[in-house]
């Protein structure tokens, strides 16, 4: 699933400012662009370099370049995943949404090109290829996945001449993967965790977030033409007669979801039953889950999936900790990390009753005691991993 | 000049919007409306059986415990219950507002009252009954706390009011009296409008003159829009200028009307009839079906920044937005701010292999 994401407020922007200009003051023929006018008014600068280099005939793929690895985070994240430490999530003054992903940038060259395809595959052969279509010789490519090697190559048309690439390959940083949802903040995949069986989490199949107050139509086709969403889980409250924004066929569920170590409340059992119950069923998936903020409720949801999914008590923990990148997560309450991390350390001594055993294996035992069978548990996971 | 304004709640259609709300709050299918109206309302449990709002002498007729003052919410529910009013009407910056005051008044079975967007999930403040059986004045004040009850305006918008029960409590009553808004002091500074074009602007009829202008009030720290005041009859029925001189005064207030002027002169000439010319060769581009087309495509004009819009042929692209297999066309319009527009239509052919 790769969706493109178009950058072009800015272009808008100085589009109508050099309108107003031009029509304010027309005749003013002032140089534009990145040419500097000598006294002459001839262009100078130094000359480009790469472009002496570049080929007059076929096309050559540029970024990223053969081998490399692109992560999918913001630099920022990025060093926060490669030297990750527990409740060392860097904070800012103001709430701002710093776990959006990355786009790829893709750039090639070919002289005299009317259009081009970019060709995205899995496979050194370059089957079953995601394409795009562009006039430019830039692109930026959203939703690749995290840990995966990528082929690409370029179709070029150049006066009715088809001309193609090499093939280059790169590879994507083995990072959790963070997901854009227009109008929803904190949204993640908890897919591609490695797990205790050797397998991965499945990608694609279990988003997390916060709620869908600001979900707007972009969201909504996002959410469910592009990501496949087939349900929500609303752990808010448990509500009748409510439907989902994303639209008729998206199936809406809602408990009142416990959290922390408010699942040990008997009050709350049901509760908790219910909303894990919604991962039994293969048809449900994929599944959006989330509260308001996509911390505590989602939080709790995702610590007992990945568990039961055998993910490692770090990765549990860093998936955790997300939320705090996110402008909804860290600052809406202000709630701290450490705070926060300390109810979910409760969580976890209130699961880890044998401590001989993995969380896995105490979350299990765990959700037995509280009503889930091991039926149940086995289908949870038989639909959370790689086949 | 100091000036502190208070807005009050009592006005009748505002009384109107909020028991229409709270009656819609009964039923299964306004229910659903509810999470996702047009307020962005989010589900609560906060609903309540019954609101009704008094007016001073209904109250007194309806045997409302003494000390109101005014209009009086009258609230009934169970476990939790609640009511949300809705400011919206009144476009208050939140920025400007210092507090928000009420009464309340606690039965002995309530525990606290939340005020928030979402007053069942979450909440900018709460206030404990500390004292079930009399008035009790409270308010709702400090910058973050108050921005939390901005709507997409970032005004003042809807937000609730949530009682929490005692457990076990059914058929409990609370009142909430005189819900007012307190604006901070105002000032007496007008924004500062920065021009950045010329004192004589030339352009022609049949455009729309947008002027690279703004006005920055700095006592409130934000921009305000700015009003374009010509002279003369200068502008046609869709607001586009007619041939001829004028001047135009660009005038900016800010919330506490304060207000700026600049003027400047306009000259309208003839109506270009140029139009745009899109830089794109090809009758007909082949691609592999499945292939998201991401088309920018370019134009020039002898006189503006053109507008370029595309159109697909039905059946041309899934609902992922890319290309189903098959030859389908194109249609690329640049248009030009008079109107001048080029079409062409391009022959997009998806194929399976490329």
């Amino acid at each position: 699933m790769i969706f493109f994401r178009k950058v072009i407020s800015a272009v808008l922007i100085a589009a109508v400012f050099v309108t107003l200009v031009s029509c304010a003051a027309p005749g003013n023929d002032t140089p534009s662009g990145n040419e500097i006018p000598t006294e002459s008014g001839a262009p100078t600068g130094a000359p480009d370099e790469e472009a002496t280099l570049r080929p007059e005939t076929g096309v050559l793929t540029e970024k990223p370049e053969n081998n490399e690895t692109v992560s999918l985070l913001t630099a920022e994240m990025t060093e926060w995943v490669k030297n990750y430490k527990t409740g060392n999530v860097p904070q800012t003054a103001q709430p701002v949404e710093r776990c959006e992903p990355v786009p790829v940038s893709f750039s090639w060259h070919c002289q005299g090109a009317d259009y081009s395809t970019l060709l995205i595959s899995e496979s050194p052969d370059m089957s079953s290829p995601e394409a795009y279509l562009t006039l430019d010789q830039t692109i930026e490519v959203e939703d690749l996945l995290p840990g995966r090697q990528y082929y690409w190559q370029v179709v070029c048309s150049a006066d009715g001449e088809k001309q193609k690439s090499e093939v280059s390959s790169f590879k994507t940083l083995d990072t959790p993967r963070t997901v854009y949802i227009p109008g929803v903040s904190n949204v993640r995949d908890i897919g591609g965790r490695m797990t205790s069986s050797g397998k991965r989490v499945r990608y694609g199949i279990v988003y997390r977030g916060a709620d869908f107050a600001n979900l707007k139509e972009e969201g909504i086709k996002k959410a469910v033409d592009i990501l496949g969403i087939r349900t929500e889980l609303d752990l808010r409250s448990k509500v009748k007669g409510v439907r989902s924004p994303l639209g008729k066929g998206i199936k809406y569920v809602s408990v009142t979801a416990p959290y922390y170590t408010g699942i040990a409340s008997n009050d709350s059992k049901e509760d908790l039953l219910e909303e894990l119950r919604v991962f039994c069923d293969p048809e449900n998936y994929p599944v959006y889950f989330h509260c308001s903020l996509g911390r505590d409720r989602t939080g709790t949801l995702a610590f007992l999936l990945l568990a039961i999914a055998g993910v490692s008590e770090q990765d549990v923990y860093m998936d955790y900790e997300i939320s705090f990148f996110s402008d909804f997560g860290g600052y809406i309450d202000g709630a701290s990390l450490a705070t926060m991390l300390e109810q979910l350390g409760y969580l976890k001594n209130l699961i880890m009753k044998d401590k001989t055993l993995s969380l896995e294996e105490n979350t299990v035992n765990y959700l037995i005691a509280a009503g889930l069978t091991e039926a149940e548990i086995e289908s949870i996971r038989a639909n959370l991993l790689e086949g | 000049m100091r000036r502190i304004r208070v807005f009050s709640l009592l006005l009748a259609i505002l009384l109107i919007t909020t028991m229409m709300q709270a009656n819609s709050a009964k039923t299964g299918d306004a229910l659903a409306e509810i999470p996702y109206g047009k307020h962005n309302s989010k589900v609560s449990p906060y609903t309540s059986k019954k609101t009704i709002v008094y007016s001073e002498e209904e109250a007194f007729a309806a045997g409302v415990p003494t000390g109101f003052s005014g209009y009086v919410y009258e609230i009934k529910g169970d476990g939790a219950m609640g009511f949300t009013v809705d400011f919206s009407d009144r476009r208050l910056p939140v920025r400007i507002v210092k507090a928000i005051h009420f009464r309340v008044y606690y039965g002995t079975d309530q525990r606290e009252v939340r005020v928030s967007i979402d007053a069942g999930v979450s909440w900018v403040m709460r206030h404990e009954a500390t004292k079930p059986g009399t008035w009790d004045d409270v308010v709702l004040k400090g910058e973050n706390e108050i921005k939390k009850l901005a709507n997409e305006d970032r005004n003042l918008g809807v937000f609730g009011f949530g009682f929490r029960n005692n457990e076990g409590v059914t058929n409990s009553t609370a009142y909430v009296d005189a819900i007012t808004v307190e604006l901070f002091d105002g000032d007496d500074v007008p924004p500062v409008i920065t021009y950045d074009g010329p004192d004589h602007v030339v352009t022609t009829a049949g455009k729309q003159l947008i002027l690279p202008v703004s006005a920055w009030d700095e006592g409130e720290k934000q921009y305000f829009s700015v009003e374009y005041v010509w002279s003369g009859d200068a502008l046609d029925g869709e607001g586009k200028m007619k041939e001829g001189e004028y001047s135009v005064t660009l005038r900016a207030k800010d919330s506490y009307g304060n207000t700026s002027e600049k003027v400047i002169s306009v000259t309208v000439g003839p109506k270009d009839t140029e139009a745009p010319v899109i830089h794109f060769a090809p009758d007909t581009v082949e691609t592999l079906a499945g292939a998201l087309p991401v088309l920018n495509f370019k134009a020039t004009d002898n006189e503006d920044e053109p507008e370029i819009t595309l159109e697909w042929s039905e059946g041309a692209l899934d609902k992922k937005g890319r290309l189903n297999e098959g030859a389908h066309t194109l249609t690329v319009t640049a248009s030009d701010l008079t109107g001048n527009s080029q079409v062409r239509e391009i022959t997009v052919k998806a194929a399976p292999d490329i």
